[in-house]
């Protein structure tokens, strides 16, 4: 066995969105950082739909670029068309979400990996994990090489075991055809970690000349300056935006899906890993909802330098055949030409109670593991991990305190809470009704938020860091001046304001109050008052929302306050579960299983009542008195 | 559980004509009681040194009304029982005065303390030992056990059929707009954001309907308050001796004989009824009458049922017309007394305000008409109608559904004034959460389940 000479301070296992978050963030602290993929021409590859963000989604993209990741950065540079949803419902619940362009997104991040000093970007297909003495020591590949490290992330998505299923056949697979990861598999088994199946499906793609547009509704991108990444925040909007298509199923597809459903490897017990049930596939969907007529698809173009097109709404594993005949009902897609099918895939994932909230595995010591192999879906969810699981690697390497974001604190706080706390029956898809907070966790203020741990721990950069102050100091002056200047009742001013439909003063107010009004925007006050400054949206926007919305975020964050005092009631790591008096059974069994971090955490866990907390604050406290 | 709020609660067991003790603990102590208590030598609470007492008399801080006359007991953190700053109130008006009390607390911000909090809230400041701590865990866990049992009685009654109808209501709402928050581009059937008042007005006016019988089901509990009124001589007394059974106020033919009220309770088929007899309404320069008067008119307000008697041999008279402008007709009966005589009362006056069997017709003195007096009280207090089934009558659900209320109140009217989706749901998911205090029901149960199993979602 030959071992490489150079040893390595971090290995990351796949280069998927996760695992180039999280080496990129370890290369950046300052660790020497080996990357192994599969394949090198699948780097940042998006084996699903090629599209990023959306409501949770976007504001992890958003949380991870005020981190000081690379998600952000990427998706800004790729793409090809981007969207501002849910702006009627709210600034807590407005996101981004953006068409990439998957070839470029591909090809920019890996050129980015590449590019960093202290990585290297190598294929390999790891076969081991090696361990001893409950430490990480390194990995080995399929061709027999030995890379020693002292951390390693897992970031293996959904090549587990990876089996790919299209009607009655199934190949031994990961997505796209690659090579599935069998042995690694067993390795971390015998390493003592328990695994599930999971199940994912993606839609056929087809050959986009062969579509009549005309029958489909066009969808086209939003203009105005709309970027993930905040270093881009005032810029000038991408031109050239490529629309999407919006087209529906109909009975007669239905009915072809129906007559074949004893074909479908969904019903037919082929498939035994469990599927999302927010991406269903269309079989299910026609199953499940038999009075409903019709299904949305969405046709997405994958590239600019492809026909193919992703049908959004329609992921299958039915025979090929049979996606062939239903595809040709659907209006617009009459004459299409079916370039790939869909399939399904079944992968393990890791039960991630067995993981602490730093990622780092509970068995083996320096092992993390980020994405979609701890059962989660989605690129934004897996960038999200990939990049704390290389934070938290790179400052244990530095001997500092790990990053653990809170519910408060971010989405991906809540993602990595709900995992680790609860673990996960299905894949996990980040909803912002997960989120307690949501008023507080808004894509506006993730900078706000992060950005200021971001520079703590060494991640963000000088540049990025020079923004942020800049930014801050101006919300700051503007509120500063709109809390000062008075606005006193004079016809004239009673004119303008009623004019915006909004009531006369009798006595003069601050421009903050007069901003509180909902009919009232920035545009408004500039009427009130032209000497104000002129200032970025971005700015505007986060003033808007912290003034219209003070009461109810003030609210949420006494809410958090109480919420604080348990999550920083700290369980030692020590705690011996069979010591406190008054636990329930399966309430000692899940502490002892779940390993909470503080009391908090412990209340979250599914299985423990107040009452064994209550039990278990009485223990701490008696502790504490009597040391 | 949080410990930096007050908290407070009857420490003694309701019970009628016990002194009755109210614990208020945390840091606001002093000033919550300071709110509504006030004494003749205008002694503040938190300025009363430790373990000293006061008497004084509590009263709403703003229509100054009086609640009881009682004796507060100050201790300052951290010589307590729980170790935190401390008031107790000590009433002898019995359990209606207290519960107002209560009540007042809680209008004020103070929390209704769970079971055993006062005990915990000893250990972890540091006032008890080990073993008396873990005596309170098992306390805890047995009053969880009987809170759950008895949670399950209200299972049955139609109480919670209410609720649980309305939490379908909002959870249905909410799972709406979750869904088209997170999945803006999915197609949502079976529900409209014009269907969205509708439901939330519903809600409301259940959860006002299953409010409105609180004071009613609280009556039950503790007796029904039926005070008298009418102008002097009218025959006011007669008819409280009469419903009593025995001579117990004094009756003469002189107008003003009552001066002050005069309270008996009795039992009308089972239903505690508290009679009140009140000195005669009329505008007097009299200062001793005029303080009757003046009482009467508040009687009025705490009332549960009033009977407002004529006299059938006078005319309909000023005073007359203006007493039936006073008195609210949802909960007034109309009693025409002295009916052995000849009647020179002009009844048109009445019949705008009041329906044919909300009028009664009575001779006091010879006990006629009284088998009717009752049976329209009867039905007054207990109704006929469905939704008369629903009787609140336990504070802690009073609360709840009070708070849900005014979320869903907040919730509809934001949604009116065109509020965003994002903070009409942090309303509706407080009403769910007050509501969850009833049912059991936690929001934390995931939301998606909710989603995922009403919409068809998936791009
Ligand atoms: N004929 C007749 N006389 C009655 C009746 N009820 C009461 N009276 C007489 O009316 C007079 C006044 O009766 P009270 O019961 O003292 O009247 P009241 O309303 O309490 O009067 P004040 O306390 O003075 O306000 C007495 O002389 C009663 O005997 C009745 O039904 N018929
Ligand atoms: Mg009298």
């Amino acid at each position: 066995m030959f071992v490489y000479p150079q040893s390595y301070q971090v290995i990351v296992i796949g280069a998927g969105h996760a695992g180039c978050e999280a080496a990129l963030s370890a290369a950046k602290m300052g660790f020497k950082t080996l990357v192994l993929t599969i394949d090198l021409d699948h780097v940042a590859f998006m084996p699903c739909n090629p599209s990023l963000g959306g409501p949770a989604k976007g504001h992890i993209v958003r949380e991870i670029d005020a981190l000081g990741g690379e998600m952000g950065h990427n998706i800004d540079a790729t793409m090809i068309q981007v969207r501002m949803l849910n702006t009627r419902k709210g600034p807590a619940v407005q996101a981004l979400r953006a068409q990439a362009d998957k070839k470029k997104y591909h090809l920019r991040m890996k050129k980015v990996l590449e590019e960093e000093s202290n990585l290297d970007l190598k294929q390999g297909l790891v076969t081991k994990i090696l361990v001893e003495e409950g430490k990480i020591r390194g990995v080995e590949t399929a061709t027999g090489i030995k890379y020693l490290g002292q951390k390693v992330i897992l970031t293996t998505g959904t090549f587990l075991r990876g089996r790919i299923i299209i009607g009655e056949k199934t190949f031994e697979a990961g997505p796209n055809q690659q090579l599935s990861a069998k042995e690694l598999s067993r390795s971390l088994q015998e390493n003592g970690f328990t695994l599930k199946r999971f199940k994912t499906g993606t839609p056929p793609r087809v050959l986009g000349r062969t579509i009549d547009y005309e029958k489909t509704e066009p969808q086209p991108g939003h203009s105005g300056s709309l970027f993930f990444s905040f270093m881009h925040e005032g810029r000038e909007g991408i031109q050239g935006q490529l629309p999407c298509h919006l087209t529906h199923t109909n009975p007669r597809t239905h009915a072809i899906i129906n007559e074949n459903i004893h074909r479908a490897p969904l019903f037919s017990g082929v498939i035994e890993g469990t599927g999302p049930r927010y991406c269903p596939s269309i079989e299910d969907k026609v199953v499940s909802f038999p009075n409903k007529n019709s299904h949305q698809i969405f046709i997405e173009p994958e590239s600019l330098s492809t026909q193919e097109m992703y049908l959004s709404g329609l992921p299958t594993s039915l025979p090929e055949d049979v996606q062939f005949s239903f595809l040709r009902t659907i209006t617009g897609l009459e004459r299409v030409d079916m370039v790939r099918p869909g399939y399904a895939i079944e992968y393990d994932v890791i039960d991630t109670r067995q993981l602490n909230l730093t990622l780092e595995t509970m068995h083996i010591e320096g092992l993390f593991t980020a994405g979609q192999v701890n059962g989660t879906s989605g690129y934004e969810e897996a960038g999200g991990q990939g990049l704390i699981a290389g934070i938290n690697a790179a400052l244990s390497l530095k001997g500092e305190a790990p990053l653990i974001l809170d519910r408060a604190q971010a989405y991906i706080g809540v993602l990595i809470d709900d995992l680790v706390t609860k673990g996960t029956e299905e894949p996990y898809r980040m909803l912002t009704s997960r989120a307690e907070y949501r008023l507080l966790l808004r894509q506006d203020n993730a900078d706000q938020r992060l950005s200021p741990l971001g520079r703590k721990i060494g991640l963000l950069s000088d540049n990025q860091w020079k923004l942020f102050q800049e930014k801050q100091q101006e919300i700051e002056m503007v509120l500063g001046l709109l809390e000062k200047i008075q606005v006193k009742p004079t016809p004239e001013v009673n004119e303008i304001l009623q004019e915006k439909g909004s009531g006369g003063l009798n006595k003069p107010v601050s421009l903050k109050e007069i901003f509180r009004r909902p009919e009232i925007t920035w545009v408004d006050l500039l009427d009130l008052e032209p000497e104000l400054p002129k200032i970025r949206k971005g700015v505007q926007e986060q003033l808007e929302t912290t003034i219209k919305y003070e009461g109810y975020i003030e609210r949420q964050k006494r809410e958090i306050e109480h919420f604080k005092k348990l999550e920083n009631k700290l369980l030692p790591d020590e705690i011996n579960y069979e010591e406190v008096p008054n636990l329930r059974t399966e309430a000692r069994e899940k502490l002892k299983a779940v390993r909470p971090r503080s009391v908090g955490q412990a209340g979250r866990i599914n299985g423990v009542s107040p009452a064994d907390i209550t039990s278990l604050l009485i223990f701490l406290e008696r502790k504490k008195r009597n040391d | 559980m949080n410990r930096e709020d007050t908290i407070a609660a009857l420490a003694t067991p309701p019970g009628i004509g016990a002194l009755g003790i109210i614990r208020v603990s945390g840091p606001e102590s002093h000033k919550q009681v300071d709110r509504i208590f006030q004494n003749p030598q205008q002694k503040k609470i938190k300025e009363m040194k430790g373990y000293t007492a006061a008497y004084g008399r509590i009263c709403e801080p703003e229509s100054g009304s009086l609640a009881d006359e009682v004796v507060v007991l100050v201790m300052h953190a951290p010589h307590s029982y729980t170790g935190e700053n401390m008031v107790e109130i000590i009433g002898h008006g019995g359990p209606v005065p207290l519960q107002a009390i209560l009540e007042l607390l809680l209008d004020g911000g103070a929390r209704l303390a769970e079971p055993g909090e006062f005990t915990r809230r000893a250990f972890f400041n540091g006032k008890m030992d080990l073993a008396q701590a873990e005596a309170v865990v098992d306390v805890i866990e047995a009053k969880t056990r009987q809170g759950l049992q008895l949670a399950l009685d209200q299972l049955e009654g139609s109480l919670s059929r209410l609720v649980k109808a309305s939490s379908d209501r909002l959870w249905e709402v909410l799972a709406y707009c979750e869904a088209s928050i997170d999945f803006p581009e999915d197609e949502l059937d079976g529900m409209s954001l014009e269907d969205f008042e509708t439901y939330l007005k519903r809600v409301e006016g259940d959860l006002e309907d299953a409010l409105a019988t609180y004071s009613r089901g609280k009556a039950l509990r503790e007796g029904v308050r039926t005070t008298i009124i009418g102008r002097p001589n009218v025959g006011k007394s007669t008819l409280l001796n009469a419903l009593l059974g025995e001579e117990r106020a004094l009756v003469t033919s002189v107008p003003g004989t009552t001066r002050d009220s005069v309270e008996e309770i009795i039992n009308l088929d089972g239903i505690p009824l508290r009679l009140i007899d009140t000195a005669g309404l009329r505008e007097t320069e009299d200062e001793v009458e005029k303080l009757g008067v003046d009482r009467t008119l508040k009687l009025l307000e705490r009332s549960d049922l009033i009977l407002a008697v004529l006299d059938s041999t006078t005319g309909f008279t000023a005073e007359d017309e203006k007493m039936l402008e006073t008195i609210p007709p949802g909960k007034s009966l109309v009693v025409v007394n002295k009916i052995d005589l000849e009647e020179k009362i002009d009844l048109s006056r009445i019949k705008g305000h009041f329906s044919e069997d909300e009028i009664l017709f009575i001779s006091a003195r010879e006990g006629q008409g009284l088998a009717n007096v009752r049976a329209a009280i009867k039905k007054r207090i207990i109704g006929t109608s469905e939704k008369e089934g629903i009787w609140v009558s336990n504070l802690r659900h009073e609360r709840a559904l009070k708070g849900a209320l005014k979320s869903v109140q907040a919730a509809r009217e934001g949604w009116e004034q065109g509020v965003t989706m994002d903070l009409v749901v942090v309303d509706i998911r407080g009403a769910l959460h007050c509501l969850g205090q009833i049912t059991g029901e936690t929001i934390s149960q995931d939301i998606s389940r909710e989603i995922f199993s009403r919409f068809c979602i998936g791009k």
